[in-house]
């Protein structure tokens, strides 16, 4: 039999929010085991495996964009480029609201059983869902590359798009977390709430078909704000000042609101599960 | 109510001693959805200071009060008491779960919590991969994942089975799966829950016999059971949890006389209740 090297508990009850949230990121090996595992086991014994994905959407794509390109009378390869680059964000950030709200009663068997950072679980389903994105960015490459749409010097802030987005689901994670774990009635809320973004926000349509003075219904949705710092990039646009200055608001206030909670709250977690 | 039982002090260097100390501990349970009005009028009838209601109506268990112990190195002690007397909640406060409403704790050593069977364990993955997920979460090194990973498939017996999906073994197989992962490292402080056990007969036997070697090994043992023999086997102190107050620390003998005198004495009273209500 071998010893333990390091302590598996420790007793800093009065740690602050960001210590055990720098404790949660440090664990990376944990989350990012059960990150792998989660991604591996939900493909295993199909043929293609997470590339299940990436036909998820390139069939999306497919159906998707000849129908509507023809409804908005819009040309297939202006269109097919625009609806690729926005679902492709959008199945990230609706995938990461949605888990968002199972975070913790899908760790409740470690949770209850040992001490670990809850914030770990917010960077595992992260993770997960990254993981998947990336399966998926073959379809926007070979999109682009088929329908031969230009690629500018604007391509370049695409990471950074991404990189953006993916700094705020951690905090979407936890406070959905959090708020579901305790009211159970939330998850159903969102996943109505989800379903009608869907449609309300520019996915599917370009908010240039909003004309005239209603472009502000697109302006004021935040979530169009968040596609468009990936979208636009992709698009060969530079993205709105507006865009940035909304997604780095909502990253300030998020992050804040976040840890204000998870400081309160977090020591609840265990008992409500 | 004495913060410690045994008043010889453990010379050990420090920084190497294991520790537990808690101090004025209490834990209480929301009962969450408790607003209605119809079960807070049937608690507050049941006249129990168990339950108490805190802000908006909502109802809570108490199930710490105030409990106060030092533990040292080389102590080993039997939690006793009824059902729901609080004994595996305060094994979830020592593995650190529960955070207790008020008072102090301070745990130092490596702590091992045997409290449910099949910790992490995930049906969906092999036995193989359960070993690396489940020495992760245990917060083992890499290396010390690669060295328990033949362990635990040769104590389990499980053979070719580890590199099938847990999904495809029998309930048996799963329990000697996960007994073999949580116990394979020795932890300088084990928190033991009775319904902690495993497997059909012969792996029980060579159960208990591994759980014996640890239990003898750690530094710290705090282990909860009904089994008196088992108890007094391990233990040398005892603490005696009612309705979540600690009612006595000390030699396992004596604390476990004033228990069963007092089971005794409820259910005496119970059958002259009985008698009396019969008549």
């Amino acid at each position: 039999m071998a010893t333990l090297s390091r302590p598996i508990v420790d007793s800093h009850w009065q740690e602050s929010a960001t210590a055990e949230l720098r404790a949660g990121l440090g664990s990376v090996r944990m989350w990012a085991m059960l990150a792998h595992f989660d991604v591996v086991s939900r493909y295993r014994r199909t043929a293609i495996g997470p590339f299940w994905q990436t036909l998820t959407l390139a069939i999306f794509v497919g159906s998707l964009g000849f129908v509507y390109s023809a409804l908005f009378n819009m040309e297939v390869s202006t269109y097919v480029p625009f609806l690729t680059a926005s679902l492709l964000p959008w199945l990230f950030i609706s995938t990461i609201i949605n888990e968002g709200c199972t975070v913790f009663v899908e760790g409740e068997p470690i949770i209850k059983n040992t001490r670990v950072p809850l914030s770990m679980f917010a960077f595992r389903v992260t993770l997960r869902n990254f993981i998947v994105l990336l399966h998926n960015l073959p379809v926007l490459v070979l999109v682009l590359l088929i329908l031969g749409s230009p690629v500018g010097w604007p391509v370049l802030l695409a990471p950074l798009g991404l990189v953006l987005i993916l700094i705020n689901a951690p905090w979407v994670v936890l406070v959905l977390g959090l708020l579901t774990t305790r009211f159970r009635d939330i998850q159903q809320l969102v996943a109505i709430l989800l379903q009608v973004t869907f449609l309300v926000t520019p996915i599917m349509w370009s908010p240039a078909l909003l004309g005239g003075g209603r472009a502000f219904i697109a302006e004021l949705n935040p979530l169009h704000h968040f596609l468009e710092v990936f979208r636009a990039p992709v698009l060969g646009a530079v993205p709105a000042a507006l865009s940035y200055g909304v997604v780095l608001i909502t990253t300030l206030v998020g992050w804040t609101g976040a840890l204000a909670l998870f400081r309160r709250y977090r020591s609840r977690v265990a008992y409500w599960l | 109510m004495p913060i410690r039982a045994n008043d010889e002090e453990v010379c050990i260097p420090p920084g190497h001693a294991a520790r537990i100390l808690v101090e004025d501990i209490s834990v209480e349970f929301p009962i969450v959805g408790s607003e209605g009005r119809s079960l807070r009028k049937m608690l507050a009838e049941a006249a129990s200071d168990r339950f108490g209601v805190g802000r908006r109506q909502r109802v809570f268990v108490r199930a710490l009060r105030h409990v106060s112990f030092a533990l040292n190195d080389g102590d080993r002690v039997a939690l006793v008491g009824a059902n729901g007397s609080g004994k595996s909640t305060l094994l979830r406060v020592l593995a650190g779960v529960y955070d207790p409403v008020a008072g102090r704790l301070m745990v130092e050593g490596r702590v091992a919590p045997l409290l449910t069977m099949g910790m992490g364990v995930r049906d969906d993955i092999s036995g193989w991969e359960n070993v690396r997920l489940c020495g992760t979460l245990m917060n083992l090194s890499a290396r010390e994942i690669t060295r328990i990973g033949p362990e635990v498939a040769s104590f389990s017996e499980l053979g070719e089975f580890m590199s099938l999906p847990v999904s495809t073994y029998s309930l048996g197989m799963r329990a000697r799966l996960a007994f073999s992962i949580a116990t394979a490292l020795e932890p300088e402080i084990l928190l033991v829950d009775e319904i902690f056990g495993a497997g059909d007969a012969s792996f029980a036997a060579k159960a208990a016999a591994r759980m014996t070697e640890l239990m003898e090994r750690s530094r710290i043992l705090v282990f909860s059971s009904h089994s008196e023999a088992l108890l007094k086997k391990f233990c040398r102190l005892a603490i005696w949890l009612d309705g979540g107050r600690m009612q006595a620390f000390g030699p396992i003998d004596g604390v476990l006389d004033q228990y069963k005198s007092q089971v005794q004495k409820l259910s005496a009273g119970q059958l002259q209740h009985l008698a009396t209500s019969a008549a």
